[in-house]
């Protein structure tokens, strides 16, 4: 039974605390600040304002938190940055900064101290933290502006996103390349798509994330879209504005790659992916809130090691059949190249004696 | 200092239920209707007064029955006799807050079942007089009156920016409204309660329970 247990099941130990990876957090800040330019550029000083601001008040705040819960901090440990950072990124510019900063006290204060500090949470403190702001103030989150808008004046600058376009069941038109580069109203840092697959090539290069979450995720998003879409028109339309709209690309890089609260095997990965894409196409057919992904994502953490779990069971139902397949392949390969061979020597010998026989001719 | 902390100990002890061993903050039970509904003063009144009313009129009804009858039965008609008891209380509340008893909807009926809870603490009968088990059940009442209105006030404040109604110019973060706000409120409460408690020192019954040495020298009956 023991045996069964521990091959079949996640053990205590395997969800024991992750320390921190100076290498992937700085990474991930690298990637983040990237982000941050694009929304800087879009949106000018204010935004500046909002995430530099956001930055400090999260540091200071997780500094104050852990004397408080007398929690001792890891080397290394940036998780509080990449939170800080963040959070801004998820939110309109118009945003008031009170709110970043209550979504910073529910991130810190309630999901990550509480169960034990860094690689102890079950939630993603980010994730959570913005939806909780979402229903606490979703005359805010929810209200973009246009890129290069006049801030000073709001109303004239009141823009539509593609996901309340698609949500409100209209056609929303961008332009192709305003799609890639970012230029349409949306939340801060998510826009950008050619800047966050980019971020995206460097994580994966650099290993600091798994490439298998996002492909199966956002395979799994494209496949339901293209079978159910909520767009009159195209497949390849409806797929690609399911794609860019909301969130989805930048959380499926850098949120629900979390080393905390994403399975840790690959097949787990894979399961967690799918569950993850299915649960926002789900939100967004059923639902009526713009920021699906954060609710999803936080549904799906909750699944996280039931998913690896499965991956783990999956892996060892696929070892001996591997094993099986790779002998068979390779006797069926051997058998092959030995027929070849049997047959080129057969003609090679036959060369050979018809030469002999011209010779002796 | 240790002195002022026995005595609070002790006066603590003599009212326990109000704060050390609360039904909601510190057993966790009876939690649904604060959780989901207790989010303004009002409503904990209203779900307080629905509390004590059903659960100390059913228990007294209920501390007549024999300790002798068999325990299937005596459930069976301590469920009657809290469901008796909760016809008169919801006539008298919904003659007074009408309104926040339609707000409240099912969670006031489920008051009866919530009593029950309670109602099982009857073993105590068997050790206590019912005078004195009348007031030990009293203090789990008030213990629960306590935590629903400093949660309900907590979630006013918060959450709508008013307390009792009036508006103490704050930001509002309506998040608390909803019942995972409420979950968020009582796991800091119980958390409070829980730090005051070991800074205290651990009840004599906890320690009887978490001890593992105790439990293995002590064989089981």
């Amino acid at each position: 039974m023991e045996n069964i247990n521990s091959k079949n099941s996640i053990t205590t130990q395997d969800m024991s605390v992750i320390a921190p990876d100076t290498k992937a957090n700085t990474n991930i800040i690298i990637a983040l600040l990237v982000c941050s330019f694009m929304a800087v550029y879009y949106n000018g000083g204010r935004a500046l304002f909002l995430i530099l601001a956001s930055v400090i008040t999260c540091i200071v705040l997780e500094f104050v938190v852990r004397r408080l819960f007398g929690v001792k901090r890891q080397s290394g440990d940036w998780s509080c940055a990449i939170t800080g950072l963040m959070i801004p990124l998820l939110m309109p510019v118009t945003v008031p900064f009170y709110v970043i900063f209550i979504a910073q006290i529910i991130a810190i204060v309630v999901v990550k101290f509480p169960f034990g500090g860094y690689g102890n949470n079950i939630f993603n403190p980010t994730a959570v933290a913005v939806a909780f702001s979402c229903l606490s103030w979703p005359q805010y989150l929810m209200s973009y502006t246009e890129p290069f808008a006049d801030l000073s004046s709001p109303a004239a600058s009141i823009g539509i996103s593609p996901a309340s376009t698609l949500l409100a069941g209209g056609v929303p038109h961008i332009a192709f390349m305003n799609a890639l580069t970012g230029n349409f109203p949306g939340p801060m840092g998510t826009t950008a798509i050619l800047v966050i697959c980019a971020c995206a090539v460097y994580l994966i290069a650099s290993k600091t994330i798994s490439w298998v979450t996002s492909f199966f995720g956002l395979s799994t998003v494209a496949v339901i879209s293209a079978i159910f879409p909520r767009l009159q028109g195209s497949v390849l339309s409806s797929v690609a504005y399911e794609l860019i709209c909301e969130t989805l690309l930048f959380g499926f890089i850098f949120m629900a790659n979390d080393p905390i609260t994403s399975p840790k095997t690959n097949w787990g990965r894979a399961y967690y992916g799918v569950l993850l894409g299915f649960l926002i196409m789900f939100c967004r057919h059923f639902g009526n809130i713009e920021l699906s992904f954060v609710f999803s994502l936080i549904l799906a953490n909750s699944l996280s090691t039931v998913c690896d779990t499965l991956g783990k069971k999956t892996k060892q139902y696929l070892k001996p059949k591997y094993k099986e397949l790779s002998k068979r392949f390779s006797k069926f390969v051997t058998n092959k190249l030995h027929d070849k061979f049997d047959l080129v020597s057969e003609k090679a010998e036959s060369y050979k004696s018809a030469k002999r026989g011209k010779k002796d001719a | 200092m240790r002195r002022i902390k026995r005595k609070t100990k002790l006066f603590l002890k003599s009212i326990d239920g109000v704060i050390l061993g609360n039904t909601v903050l510190e057993k966790s039970m009876i939690i649904a209707p604060i959780v989901v509904m207790s989010t303004s003063v009002l409503n904990a009144a209203v779900i307080s007064i629905a509390f004590a009313l059903v659960t100390f009129f059913s228990v007294l009804l209920s501390s007549f029955l024999p300790l002798k009858m068999p325990r299937s039965v005596r459930h069976i008609l301590h469920a009657l006799i809290a469901s008796i008891v909760y016809i008169p209380v919801f006539f008298l509340l919904n003659l007074v807050f009408a309104e926040t008893v339609y707000k409240i909807g099912i969670f006031i009926p489920l008051l009866v079942s919530n009593s029950l809870i309670v109602q099982r603490q009857e073993h105590k009968l068997a050790t206590l007089s019912r005078k004195k088990y009348l007031l030990y059940i009293l203090n789990h009442i008030l213990g629960f009156v306590l935590a629903a209105f400093v949660i309900g006030s907590l979630r006013e404040i918060i959450g709508m920016g008013t307390f009792a109604g009036k508006p103490l110019n704050i930001v509002a973060v309506k998040g608390f409204l909803y019942p995972f706000g409420g979950f968020i409120v009582l796991g800091f409460m119980s958390a409070l309660i829980k730090r005051f408690n070991s800074f205290l020192g651990k009840r004599q019954s906890d320690k009887k329970i978490f001890n593992m040495e105790v439990l293995k020298d002590e064989p089981i009956e």
